[in-house]
């Protein structure tokens, strides 16, 4: 009884080309999307550090094993779907047997995938004991600290008196291995350059250590990666990398202290900037000493503000000070129109203009 | 052994030879009828509808709430959801489809199945049942109480301190997060104890261990999991409230270890991912080879592996944490361990292919969902196996990659399975088949649909789009695989949208279904659909692993007799039988139905809105309220054989 | 007539005593979610303890006095108990009443040296991270010494009412192994938070 709803076991031809387009459309797409997405900055299987490098062979690796080894059951799978049956006889349509040895094939596969699988679990294992320490002394050493929603950078030397401090625009002498410590100051975030090194996260009260290694001058493209609240998606991150005496001119002009401002706007500006914004910024060698925001000593000679979420220009700058939450919502930057006049709002931008 | 007083002699008889027996057993079963039968119920039939459609309400909603995610990322720098909106959204969306879907819908299917098919008349404690569905219900409500505020949980599934503490997120969201999971997991937790006994002490004489449906395999093997991982969370839920109501440091970064939190978390989130899946992938073990029309190819194999699989997982956690610096040792240890663990995966594919290969497929609505679980599992595997590398991982860490290995386990190895299990079991719930012609075009929507939406997840995470991110701006080549991730998901609701329609149709106009619409073997098929209240006239007694195949199978082990069997009439009862061998040993008294575990549950939320509230009075009621509830429902009765009969 | 036929040679017991009863079954598993709950407490305590910077506890290693007489008179009452049980398996209700009273009284004494033991301490929930975990931990444990205490009372009431005799007493066996479990767990308590201190320290200068 019972079983007139089941059609008849047959070779029904609509699903079987579905499926097989589908695959198809897979491989291409898998195909167009990687094989050297150069529009995609942080395109990691495309690298460019040694770590990243030796990331990526362990990744197009495991992508080929992966990839091969869903071809190979799927395609398994589909003989068994759609694979010529002897007919059966009339009026037996859905009878059961216990017919075939299907286990022998089992076991033949299992032990064929663990082999594969041993395989790869040993290429990880080697692969990560590979890069987690740099080959070469490392030159230099950067702190690291995650702020909600930026990055700070200090710079640090054996000479205390040469450490400076900066942020959002990260300067790597190009061919050196860097040590990286990474701290925060508020909750967790993550420090990601794709085309350089993997993530390591940025835990408040524990303070993680890593390398990492540009291979030449360029710039790189990264984001936090831990979510970290509102602004999460707007904690971009940008490192450029020099030859060593661009690196090193430009470490001699960050240690420098700002120069006084000498246009009579400027001056009124630094006055104001006091008043308004030093209780959160800092500026060397000025009253200004707040932590809460990215010292701005040099804002001049970084190339985007907001965490790299905008170009650092006139327009921007003007915008950003008057109401940054419009620009970035939530950001942790009251609109400053409160605080300042119009004219005021003129004679900072005029001040940190000069911060060259 | 001398007999205590008490004792007796079960009764055997043909159940065609005792035409009053199902008229009593009617009575005894089911005395109350209409709404109101539906609160004071304990019958497992009732409390898994109940559960499932509850669950499948939940994976609407949060279908719904990933669309409003594919809007707003559908194209770069758009602002339809806000920050604040899109992270609330993308949280409850998680805590939705893990917590107040993906669980309870096995459990809803196993609550439904089970006694059905280890031939019991319900579950070990049916009034902790009750208890269970009513706080699932309550919890599930209460995690949604401040959405439509606006002050929903808002810092993902998983909740990372100390982003999840007073000082970095005040406001009601994050308590309401955290006492929510606590009162869901005393629901989690009693469904599983209620599992794990049944299993024990419930099957039918003769449904030994080894004769037992996979699909029971798999939901005893979660249920023993969730025991005692459900501690865990719990516990970390209630310190993280601790620490933003009293004042604590467990976890706070200031002496307290933010990566504490990732322990408990994940010592917990690893083995529940298994959990999720195992009962699923037991659906498929079982319905194959009914479409296959053989017995399943290694049938010990699966169920070994079954539990390999949750055992290897209580040892991967820390492959959640790659990125956190912890030792490479550890890492080493638990990425090489994860990758291990494909092996027992691999081999409950092996064997449903080849029972695949060696049966004779009927391409039933079902069967496809099975089907396609099989290479959806696969694919979701491997990226599993792929994050599993620990220096890779570093890389795939929190980016779409991620989101599409999750997505393809998720969906691939718990709505496929699912889905196809309502199209299964659905005619033994309600007597009516879903309509198969409307089932195709939904399955090819939802199949088509899903990989558009989730295959290029994999590309998006490779091309460095992190996970997370309310938008994202033009220029990293994310933009187009977004826009197919969006269409993709409209389709695969689409998907959904017509299986809903085909269900909703159904149950008035579907073709009745008879009792074994899809001559399959186990013992739900041998009563009516639906099952009478008392599920069973008789006790059966089973011979083999496939009762209602041994015909045709020419068993040799041994012969079921399903119409004639143990008698059990005086009151509500079913039969005890031993561990392994499911020798009877004892009557069991199966609880009436009553409004107590309602009433339990009702305080129970009322108790987590006080403390909630800070209302102490509240909350001092509630508990008093608990202990008399408490008290009335494990008074000792005579009916349940509990005391003296004699007592003064 | 029908055919009536058994399929068993001895007659079953309703309910069934022991493991055969599906409440003895359900407790297991509740002991084991509880163990697996008071092992991550104890994990909790650990993980914070190798991990501290300074030294560990905070307060120097907590005295011993008060707390290893509340130890012995925890663990005592698992024997009170277990007597208790076995009175009334002998059919001997009234001293089994008795017992149980008896293992109330120790229960509470010992909930209530705990209060005393807590208000010794100079510190608190919110003192550090050891004052949490410390009070945390030894609260949850007083919270189950507590509802193990209403249990027995329950169970009381109910021998009293002669609800149980040597042949119902499932409900007696069934509570009582939630109230030993909640004395083997304090020795765990009591080793990890109290004893080990002393042992050299775990941590620290
Ligand atoms: C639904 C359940 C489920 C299942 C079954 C799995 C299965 C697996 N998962 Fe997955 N996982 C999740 C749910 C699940 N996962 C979720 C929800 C997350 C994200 C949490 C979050 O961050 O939000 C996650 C995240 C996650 C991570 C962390 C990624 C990160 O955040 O960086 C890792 C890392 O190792 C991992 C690994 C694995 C592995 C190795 C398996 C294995 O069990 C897979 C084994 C199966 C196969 C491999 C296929 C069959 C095998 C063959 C056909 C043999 C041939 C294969 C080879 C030779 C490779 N998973
Ligand atoms: C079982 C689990 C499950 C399921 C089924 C889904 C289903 C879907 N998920 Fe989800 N998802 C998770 C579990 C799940 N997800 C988890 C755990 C996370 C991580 C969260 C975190 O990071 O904390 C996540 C995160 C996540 C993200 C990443 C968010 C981020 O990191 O910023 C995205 C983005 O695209 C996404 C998309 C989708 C989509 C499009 C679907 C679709 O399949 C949904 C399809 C729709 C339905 C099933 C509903 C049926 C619809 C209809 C009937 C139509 C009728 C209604 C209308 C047309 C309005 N999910
Ligand atoms: C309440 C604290 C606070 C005050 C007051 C404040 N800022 Fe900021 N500022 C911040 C924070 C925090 C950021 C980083 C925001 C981000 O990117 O998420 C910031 C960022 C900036 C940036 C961009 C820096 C970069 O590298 O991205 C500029 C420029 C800036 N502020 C200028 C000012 C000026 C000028 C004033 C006063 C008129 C001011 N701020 C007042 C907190 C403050
Ligand atoms: Cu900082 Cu995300
Ligand atoms: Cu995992």
């Amino acid at each position: 009884m019972g079983y007139e709803v089941l059609p008849r076991a047959g070779r029904t031809v609509g699903p079987r080309r579905l499926k097989f387009w589908c695959c198809r459309a897979m491989l291409i797409a898998l195909a167009i999307s990687l094989a050297g997405c150069s529009s995609a900055p942080m395109n990691y299987l495309d690298a460019e550090g040694p770590i990243a490098k030796q990331i990526a062979e362990l990744g197009w690796g495991f992508i080929m094993i992966s990839f091969w080894s869903t071809v190979i059951v799927t395609g398994f799978l589909l003989i068994a779907l759609f694979k010529r049956r002897p007919p059966q006889l009339a009026g037996h349509e859905g009878t059961v047997t216990r017919s075939g040895a299907g286990l022998t094939a089992v076991y033949s596969a299992t032990a064929l995938s663990s082999l594969v699988l041993l395989g790869s679990a040993v290429w990880m294992v080697s692969v990560t004991a590979a890069v987690i320490r740099p080959s070469r002394e490392t030159a230099l050493t950067i702190q690291v600290i995650g702020h909600q929603w930026w990055w700070e950078f200090r710079y640090l030397s054996p000479d205390t008196k040469q450490s400076f401090v900066t942020a959002n625009e990260m300067r790597l002498p190009a061919g050196e291995p860097v040590r990286l410590e990474l701290m925060s100051a508020d909750v967790i975030h993550s420090f990601w350059l794709p085309k350089l090194a993997g993530k390591t996260d940025l835990i408040p009260g524990q303070k993680n250590i890593t390398w990492i290694e540009a291979p030449k001058p360029g710039v790189y493209r990264g984001q936090c990666t831990e979510f970290c609240g509102l602004q999460h998606a707007s904690m971009l991150l940008r490192a450029v990398a020099e030859p060593r005496e661009a690196f090193g001119a430009w470490w001699k002009q960050q240690m420098r202290s700002s120069d006084p401002p000498t246009g009579g706007l400027a001056k009124e500006g630094q006055a104001v900037f006091t008043r308004a914004c030093a209780s959160c910024h800092a500026v060397s060698g000025t009253e200004a000493k707040g932590t809460f925001g990215p010292d701005l000593t040099h804002l001049m000679s970084r190339a985007q503000i907001g965490s790299n979420l905008l170009p650092n220009t006139r327009a921007y700058r003007a915008g950003w000070i008057a109401d940054a939450p419009s620009l970035k919502p939530g950001v942790r930057m009251p609109p400053m129109t409160r605080e300042i006049s119009g004219r005021e709002l003129q004679a900072v931008l005029a001040y940190i203009e000069t911060l060259h | 052994m001398q007999a205590p007083r008490h004792a007796r002699y079960p009764r055997m008889a043909d159940v065609g030879k005792l035409p009053t027996v199902r008229q009593r057993l009617d009575a005894l079963f089911e005395p109350t009828t209409g709404w109101r039968s539906w609160l004071s119920t304990v019958d497992h039939k009732k409390l898994g509808i109940l559960y499932i459609v509850t669950a499948m309400a939940f994976l609407l909603i949060g279908g719904i709430e990933a669309l409003a995610l594919r809007v707003q990322l559908a194209y770069p720098s758009q602002t339809v959801l806000g920050p604040a909106a899109f992270n609330q959204i993308y949280t409850m969306h998680g805590i939705t489809m893990i917590f107040l879907y993906a669980l309870p819908i096995l459990s809803g299917i196993s609550i439904y199945i089970w006694p059905l098919m280890i031939g019991a008349r319900d579950l070990a404690f049916p009034r902790l049942n009750s208890f269970s569905y009513w706080t699932y219900l309550f919890a599930g409500l209460f995690l949604y109480s401040t959405f439509p505020l606006g002050l929903a949980p808002n810092n993902g599934w998983f909740n990372y301190a100390p982003r999840s503490g007073a000082t970095w997120n005040p406001g009601p969201g994050m308590d309401v997060f955290a006492l929510g999971m606590v009162m869901l997991g005393l629901s989690t937790t009693a469904s599983s104890i209620n599992f794990v006994v049944t299993l024990a002490r419930l099957r039918a004489p003769g449904m030994s261990v080894n004769r037992l449906p996979i699909f029971v395999w798999g939901t005893v093997t979660a249920s023993v999991a969730n025991i005692v991982i459900i501690p865990t969370v719990s516990l970390a839920f209630a310190m993280l409230w601790l620490d933003r109501n009293y004042g604590t440091h467990f976890f706070d970064g200031y002496g307290g270890a933010p990566i504490l939190w990732q322990h408990l978390f994940w010592l917990f989130g690893h083995p529940w991912v298994y959990a999720l899946v195992l009962p699923a992938m037991g659906i498929v073990s079982d319905g194959l080879p009914t479409f296959c029309r053989r017995p399943l190819v290694g049938y010990t194999l699966v169920a070994l592996s079954t539990v390999t699989t949750m055992m290897i997982g209580f040892g991967v956690w820390v492959h959640h944490m790659f990125a956190t610096g912890l030792s490479p040792m550890a890492m080493a240890v638990m990425g090489a361990a994860s990758i291990a663990i494909s092996i027992p995966s691999a081999i409950a594919v092996f064997c449903w292919i080849a029972t695949i290969w060696e049966g004779r497929p009927v391409f039933t609505t079902a069967f496809l969902y099975f089907a396609a679980m099989i290479f959806l599992f696969v694919a979701g595997g491997v990226s599993g196996f792929m994050t599993a590398a620990v220096a890779l991982d570093w890389q795939l860490t929190d980016t779409y990659f991620v989101v599409a290995h999750l997505h393809y386990v998720l969906l691939g190895i718990n709505v496929f399975p699912v889905i196809g299990g309502i199209y299964y079991w659905f005619p033994k719930m309600t007597g009516r088949l879903l309509d198969e012609r409307i089932g195709k075009i939904g399955f090819w929507l939802s199949f088509v649909g899903f990989n558009a939406a989730f295959f290029p997840m994999h590309i998006l995470g490779l091309l460095g789009m992190p996970r997370r991110i309310y938008t994202y701006q033009p220029g990293f080549g994310w933009n187009g695989l977004n826009l197919a991730v969006s269409i993709g998901a409209a389709i695969f609701a689409l998907g959904m949208a017509v299986f809903i329609v085909n269900v909703a149709r159904s149950l008035k106009h579907g073709r009745p279904a008879g009792n074994d619409p899809w001559g399959s073997y186990s013992l739900e098929w041998s009563v009516s659909s639906p099952p009478p209240p008392y599920n069973f006239a008789v006790i059966p007694l089973v011979g083999s692993r496939h009762p209602l195949w041994e015909e045709a199978l020419d068993e040799v082990t041994g012969r079921s007799t399903l119409d004639r069997g143990l008698v059990l009439d005086h009151g509500r009862e079913t039969i005890g039988t031993t561990l392994l061998d499911s020798i009877p040993d004892a009557i069991l008294k199966v609880a009436p139905e009553t409004y107590v575990p309602l009433l339990l549950s009702i305080a129970t939320l009322v108790l987590f809105v006080g403390l909630l509230l800070h209302a102490a009075i509240v909350t001092a009621i509630s508990l008093v309220a608990i202990v008399a509830l408490v008290a009335t429902w494990l008074w000792p009765r005579i009916s349940l054989a509990q005391r003296r009969e004699d007592t003064r | 007539m029908t055919e009536v036929t058994t399929l068993t040679e001895v007659p079953l017991p309703t309910g069934g005593e022991g493991s055969r009863s599906v409440g003895w079954w359900g407790v297991l598993s509740l002991v084991a979610s509880e163990a697996a709950l008071f092992s991550y407490l104890l994990f909790s305590y650990f993980f914070v303890a190798i991990n501290a910077d300074t030294q560990w506890p905070p307060t120097g290693a907590p005295e011993l006095g008060l707390v290893s007489v509340n130890t012995v008179i925890l663990l005592s009452t698992s024997g009170t108990l277990w007597l208790a049980e076995r009175q009334l398996s002998g059919g001997y209700r009234r001293s089994s009443i008795a017992l149980q009273g008896l293992t109330i009284a120790l229960g509470a004494l010992f909930a209530g040296l705990q209060t005393v033991e807590w208000s010794n301490k100079d510190f608190s929930l919110s003192s550090h991270t050891y004052g949490s975990l410390f009070f945390t931990i030894t609260g949850i444990h007083l919270a189950h010494v507590v509802v193990g205490l209403l249990v027995l009372c329950f169970l009381m009431l109910w021998t009293i009412l002669g609800y149980f005799d040597a042949d119902h007493r499932r409900p007696l066996s069934i509570g009582s192994i939630y109230w030993h479990f909640v004395d083997v767990v304090w020795i765990f308590i009591f080793s990890s938070l109290y004893l080990s201190p002393h042992l050299g320290g775990l941590h620290g200068p």
